[in-house]
């Protein structure tokens, strides 16, 4: 059903007005003379009072927190007067590394270290006979070895995720 | 957050960038009832003081740098709302899929049943559902207790268009919670 705009809008000011009062605890119980759209939507006002009512805090959790935030605030106060290696290497204690990112830097370093160690025995073996058939293709072989390696290894880590 | 003592706060931020730290301490009462309530509307009761505290300590950490082209209660809730989406990432990265658990909810202990925890848990995690201005306006109304008149204000709207939006978060709360079930 469509309503015309002036009809929304005295719609829009009656559940308003529902909500005011029900929060207010005037009514406890939808309007029946109403339609049913605007009767479910001041049964989800009624509901959202009931299932998260919006009580004082406690002063007792109130001072708590205060006392909480003083410490807090006072150590955080102490720790803009470090020097900024202190607080480089402060904050270096803190990070909380990712296992994916440990996993990564290492499959990295592995591969990296594939390819210097094929590099250095490609060298190492092919001495001065230059043009020697089969060196560049085993530094080729094994770089594709070790890329494919690499690929299964990020293919793990992203499936992980 | 509305406070007649706007003044009074600019009094006191200007205090604070001028060293006297604890000025923030007066900002902290009284802003922090209001923190409580509106973090406590959308997280899990177990966290809502850490998340609290966590948006105090961004703002005493970040005041020297307030600008004050909005009103400081404007910036704390900003603030809040940041440390309640960074709050639903870091569990989100952690796998949890249901933002809000009914074992951890349980975990309270404070005496309420089963059945009013899992409502609360539902309502939760469809208010984080809904777009932000739908949200923004029910946690305004419902859990800051602010009058309609107040929300515009805040809002930055007119009374008819801030009820209007009232009633479409209200629709738009209840379609989600209808397609959870």
């Amino acid at each position: 059903m469509k309503r015309s705009n002036e009809n929304t809008q005295e719609y829009d000011d009656l559940l308003a007005d529902f909500a005011d009062r029900a929060l207010s605890y005037e009514v406890e119980n939808i309007e029946s003379n109403l339609d049913e759209d605007l009767r479910d939507l001041q049964k989800m006002v009624l509901r959202l009072k009931h299932s998260l009512p919006n009580d004082p805090v406690e002063q007792a959790t109130l001072k708590r927190m205060k006392n909480d935030f003083l410490i807090k605030s006072r150590s955080s106060s102490m720790r803009k007067q470090e020097t900024p290696l202190m607080a480089f290497l402060n904050r270096m204690m803190q990070i909380e590394i990712n296992p994916n990112i440990i996993l990564t830097v290492g499959s990295m370093a592995v591969f990296i270290g594939v390819l210097v160690v094929a590099a250095f025995t490609t060298n190492t073996s092919s001495g001065t006979l230059i043009g020697t058939a089969g060196s560049g293709a085993q530094i080729t072989g094994i770089s594709i070895g070790a890329g494919i390696i690499f690929l299964l290894l990020m293919l793990w880590i992203s499936r992980r995720k | 957050m509305t406070q007649p003592l706007q003044a009074n706060d600019d009094i006191l931020i200007q205090q604070f960038k001028n060293g006297q730290v604890d000025a923030f301490n007066t900002l902290y009462e009284r802003y922090l009832p209001n923190v409580y309530k509106r973090v406590r509307y959308i997280i899990p009761q177990q966290d809502v003081e850490d998340v609290t505290q966590d948006v105090f300590i961004a703002a005493f950490k970040s005041l020297a740098s307030f600008r004050g082209e909005s009103q400081f209660s404007t910036w704390l809730r900003t603030l809040t709302n940041h440390k309640v989406a960074e709050y639903y990432r870091r569990r989100n990265r952690k796998k949890e899929i249901n933002p809000v658990s009914l074992h951890e909810a349980m975990g309270v202990g404070d005496g309420r049943s089963a059945g009013l925890l899992e409502e609360q848990i539902s309502i939760k995690n469809a208010l984080q559902d809904l777009p932000e201005n739908y949200r923004e306006v029910l946690i305004l109304r419902f859990a800051e207790d602010m009058q309609f008149n107040e929300i515009a204000k805040v809002m930055g709207q007119n009374m008819e268009a801030v009820k209007s939006l009232f009633r479409r978060a209200l629709a738009a709360l209840r379609n989600q919670l209808e397609k959870e079930l």
